[in-house]
């Protein structure tokens, strides 16, 4: 009988074979852009460094962040970079620099004014950064988190900050994360959430790794607990009031490392979501009378598809299907998938559908940090980039899969919301292994596509530039100024109607791991040459909802609330 | 037939293999070749019971050098290398376990179990559609391989053909109707597909085989309340919330704890011990049976010198949890400073006991 079963499984075998090659996904045609690295050529200098040697400290695995933004107000996006070592209680080799702000010249170059602008953060082991105009003077101000007392920067208006961190009462003072800046109670000044990791503190170093064959390594964040975060509400008169326990976001067990402000039930105030890492991601819906309520089971956003909780790094939202609702993403570790939730209209349960959408299968050998949804190519649709790198130095000692640096990956979207990873065809960078951690999102040379900086662990930070977006699709970059609402915007939903396409957006400070994008928001259009409509709901109490349009594509717009768009800018300026 | 329209899928699916994977790695193969050959067959078996011992005690790396010395003697040993290659997976070296197991089918192809294990290492590698050739490969053998049902079900699942994942995963229940993995999966599947009621059927059946299936309550949350069914949906969510230890219940103390040792860990943080110590004190009064306060405070202890306070607080942290690692670790170096170096090493060895566990919770 052997030989008729054999017989048949190989006609099964090539059934399937042929059924396979019929079922194919189809080649994807070439990617619309590419980035190429410009570090050097754009004048950055910035080596992100740990501090460590040799004794592991938990605090060199998380790294740091940057942060896009227009400190000067000249239109162009400037970039700091945070710096972390040396480690606390050493001193600081004359190599090592500071957390550095390097100014946007406008002719693709910068240059370092961090001694000028007073913004060094030179007494903290820095993780992130977060900028918006929390005291409504019209220029950007600076947060930047430390392991230790975080530090606010006031902004003075002629290129110089002041550390107000402690008059305005926001020092944290614990292993601070991400934070990220919103008006959660619509009172037209910007609160602040600063997301605090694990109680590991430099007089608390474990022992990891193998004792029997002397190989310590860092520790798992099991082996510390978690700590709470902070939500300090902006008093209006330069201080803050620290008020996480009655607002009702008070979780002392979570270990978190990124945040995202998210109005994902479209009712016209912020709602919270948080990364933890290894213990559960919380979501709270803003109940609108400056409590929230804690909606994580109900969403089915804490964990895994199995109710695992995961090693939730950064985090973005975006309606990535289209819908009109901000969907969530999350990196995680090695041997868990990053996970995307779909929003199911806003009625509060999301559906885990990181496998079907292809961005869970290749995140598997990868740990993921930095990430951002956006229009590299101006399709009008959003792909995604995350950066990877593990947390242990030595992981491939302990495992013959997985290294320590690893390739960033770049997932494109087919148009019907299932990704590609392409990151080998979209550039060199996405070849090569790096360790990678913090990334933000903008359109440095205002040429009206999206470019990627990077800030790696103890690695050179990167700059990125799209070549070819802008010309392989329309494009609209629409910028914000708040009157009755927060100054930036922070909160506002941008629907843009063109070709027949919806897209909304909503204005954001931090998001991804540590780090902030451009405020302004970059729409794609494909083929559109002209913007049907823009429609901007201002964060208020009620909602103000203004309409301009019809408008040319391929420009960069300032819309004032209650004037309308008050400028417009070609690209290049 | 299966269509994989991707390439990779989940490390769910190792979890999956991994619930099989008693049989293939410890309790040998029934397609395995038979006994190995005379010569040499008691040492052989000697090895592969001291192997068998150790694998069963957790101990992978003894296990390991077990099947290789079972190996050295009786070379291509079917049962030996079903071993070798699960310890691999174990230890991490599953391109290793890999490498192994494809060179020894080459020349036994009619290893099932060696196969079975090579799927897992595919898995591991996210290389799903390599590993699904290799469960279809058992079952042109074995057409009702259990194993190879299942997982070509939940690969078939990932992937996202609904389809072939229903046909595999009701034949694993028409061979086995209590496998709780199997109603689990097929429960995820009908609800992929959105046929929410017949996802509530099939994750009850899960939970009434096996009552504390996590995953099983977090998705019959989600499929009852999709089905309009919110009673369920809420009584689930709290099933599933106190399983995970998510629970208020659960957590209680320790979040207490934790919340008001924060002016101790920001006084730690500057160096202010004396200040933490009474903050840690403080928290002991209200928590008098909560090991790591005790800990806490031996630490503390610790670094003001005062190593005999340190000593009984850290005793009295691994009398209440004989399962707290680092009160051993402390308690190694602080014997060693007071020259018990047999009790240093005694806590040293505890230490390592509970800390260096493969795969463990001390490194990643």
């Amino acid at each position: 009988m052997r030989g008729p079963v054999a017989a048949v499984g190989a006609i099964l075998a090539i059934l399937t074979m042929a059924r396979a090659a019929l079922t194919a996904p189809p080649a994807a045609p070439p990617v619309g852009a590419r980035y190429t690295e410009v570090t050097t050529a754009a004048g950055i200098a910035f080596q992100h460094r740990h501090g460590g040697q040799g004794r592991k400290y938990y605090i060199e695995t998380t790294a740091a962040g940057l942060c896009w933004f227009d400190y000067d107000g000249d239109g162009w996006q400037d970039l700091y970079f945070v710096q972390s070592g040396p480690l606390p209680g050493q001193p600081r080799p004359p190599s090592l620099g500071f957390s550095t702000l390097y100014r946007n010249l406008g002719d693709g170059r910068f240059e370092d004014v961090t001694a000028k602008a007073g913004v060094a953060n030179a007494a903290g082991y820095g993780s992130a950064c977060t900028s918006a105009d929390y005291d409504g003077d019209g220029d950007a101000d600076l947060y930047v988190t430390n392991f230790g007392p975080s530090v606010l920067y006031r902004n003075n208006g002629d290129g110089t900050f002041t550390d107000v961190t402690e008059a305005a009462g926001v020092k944290d003072g614990l292993y601070a994360a991400s934070a990220a800046w919103a008006d959660y109670d619509l009172d037209g000044r910007p609160d602040l959430y600063v997301a605090n990791y694990v109680d590991f503190t430099m007089n608390d170093q474990k022992y990891c790794g193998d004792l029997a064959a002397n190989r310590r390594s860092y520790c798992h964040p099991d082996a510390y607990g978690g700590l709470p975060d902070m939500l300090f509400h902006n008093e209006g008169n330069g201080k803050f009031k620290e008020v996480a326990r009655s607002a009702g976001i008070w979780d002392p067990i979570g270990k978190s490392l990124g945040v995202v402000w998210v109005d994902f039930d479209r009712d016209g105030d912020d709602d919270l979501y948080v990364a933890n890492d290894a213990t559960p991601n919380m979501f709270y819906r803003n109940d609108g009378n400056g409590r929230f309520t804690d909606i994580t089971l109900i969403a089915g956003v804490c964990c895994s598809e199995d109710g695992t909780p995961q090693s939730g790094m950064g985090t973005d939202a975006a309606d990535y299907d289209e819908d009109g609702f901000q969907d969530l993403f999350v990196t995680n570790l090695s041997n868990e998938p990053n996970e995307l939730y779909r929003n199911l209209g806003g009625k509060g349960p999301f559906a885990i559908v990181s496998y079907p959408s292809g961005l869970a299968e290749p995140s598997l050998l990868m740990t993921g940090w930095g990430t951002a949804f956006l229009d590299f190519d101006n399709d009008a649709d959003l792909d995604v980039v995350v950066t990877n790198g593990h947390p242990m130095d030595d992981i491939a000692t302990v495992s013959d899969i997985m290294s320590y640096a690893q390739r960033a990956s770049f997932y494109v979207n087919d148009g019907a919301g299932r990704y590609r990873e392409r990151g080998a065809e979209i550039g060199d960078y996405f070849k090569r292994a790096d360790v990678g951690r913090g990334l933000a999102v903008a359109d440095y040379d205002n040429d009206g596509d999206l470019d990627l900086a990077l800030n790696p662990n103890n690695r050179p930070g990167i700059l990125l530039r799209n070549d070819g977006g802008s010309a392989a699709g329309h494009w609209l970059s629409v910028r914000l100024t708040g009157v009755k609402a927060n100054r930036d915007g922070l909160g506002a939903l941008v629907t843009v109607t063109a070709g027949g396409k919806r897209q909304v957006k909503e204005v954001r400070s931090a998001s991804s791991y540590m780090s902030q994008n451009d405020l302004r928001l970059h729409f794609g259009l494909g083929a559109a040459t002209r913007v049907d409509q823009i429609e901007v709901r201002w964060p208020g109490k009620p909602p103000r909802v203004e309409k301009v349009g019809p408008l040319p594509a391929d420009q960069f717009v300032t819309l004032k609330e209650g004037l309308g768009v008050v400028e417009k800018r070609p690209p290049g300026r | 037939m299966i269509r994989f329209d991707s390439k990779r899928l989940g490390s769910g699916a190792a979890v999956a293999l991994l619930t099989g994977c008693l049989v293939a790695c410890a309790g040998g193969s029934r397609d395995s070749g038979g006994a190995p050959p005379p010569a040499g067959g008691e040492t052989v078996e000697t090895a592969l019971q001291h192997a068998d011992s150790a694998f069963k005690d957790g101990d992978y790396t003894e296990a390991q050098k077990g099947y290789e010395e079972a190996l050295r003697i009786v070379p291509d040993h079917p049962r030996a290398i079903v071993g070798l290659g699960t310890c691999g997976l174990k230890n991490r070296q599953v391109k290793r376990a890999h490498d192994l197991l494809v060179d020894h089918l080459s020349r036994h192809p009619e290893n099932t179990a060696a196969r079975l294990v090579l799927a897992r290492t595919l898995v591991r590698q996210a290389e799903f559609p390599e590993a699904a050739a290799q469960l279809r490969t058992v079952l042109e053998s074995d057409p009702d391989n259990l194993m190879a049902h299942y997982n070509l079900g939940f690969i078939a699942y990932r992937s996202h053909d609904y389809d072939t994942a229903m046909q595999h995963l009701q034949k694993t229940l028409a061979l086995r109707p209590d496998h709780p993995e199997a109603h689990y999966t097929l429960g995820l599947t009908e609800m992929a597909t959105g046929k929410y009621d017949d996802a509530v059927t099939e994750f009850e059946k899960a939970i009434a085989i096996d009552p504390r299936h996590v995953g099983a309550h977090f998705n019959l949350a989600a499929a009852a309340a999709r089905a309009g069914r919110n009673d369920l949906a809420e009584k689930e969510r709290r099933a599933y919330a106190d399983l995970s230890g998510r629970s208020k219940a659960d957590a209680e103390e320790s979040a207490q704890v934790k919340a008001a040792s924060l002016k101790a860990v920001e006084a730690l943080m500057a160096e202010r011990y004396e200040e933490a110590l009474a903050e840690y004190q403080t928290l002991l009064a209200a928590h008098p049976q909560y090991a790591p306060l005790y800990n806490d405070i031996g630490r503390v202890q610790l670094k003001l010198g005062r190593r005999t306070e340190a000593l009984e607080s850290l005793k009295q942290a691994v009398t209440l949890d004989p399962t707290l690692s680092e009160p051993h670790y402390l308690l190694s170096n602080l014997y060693h400073q007071m020259g018990d170096d047999a009790a240093s090493t005694r806590e040293r060895a505890t230490f390592a006991a509970l800390e260096t566990i493969p795969e463990g919770k001390s490194a990643y």
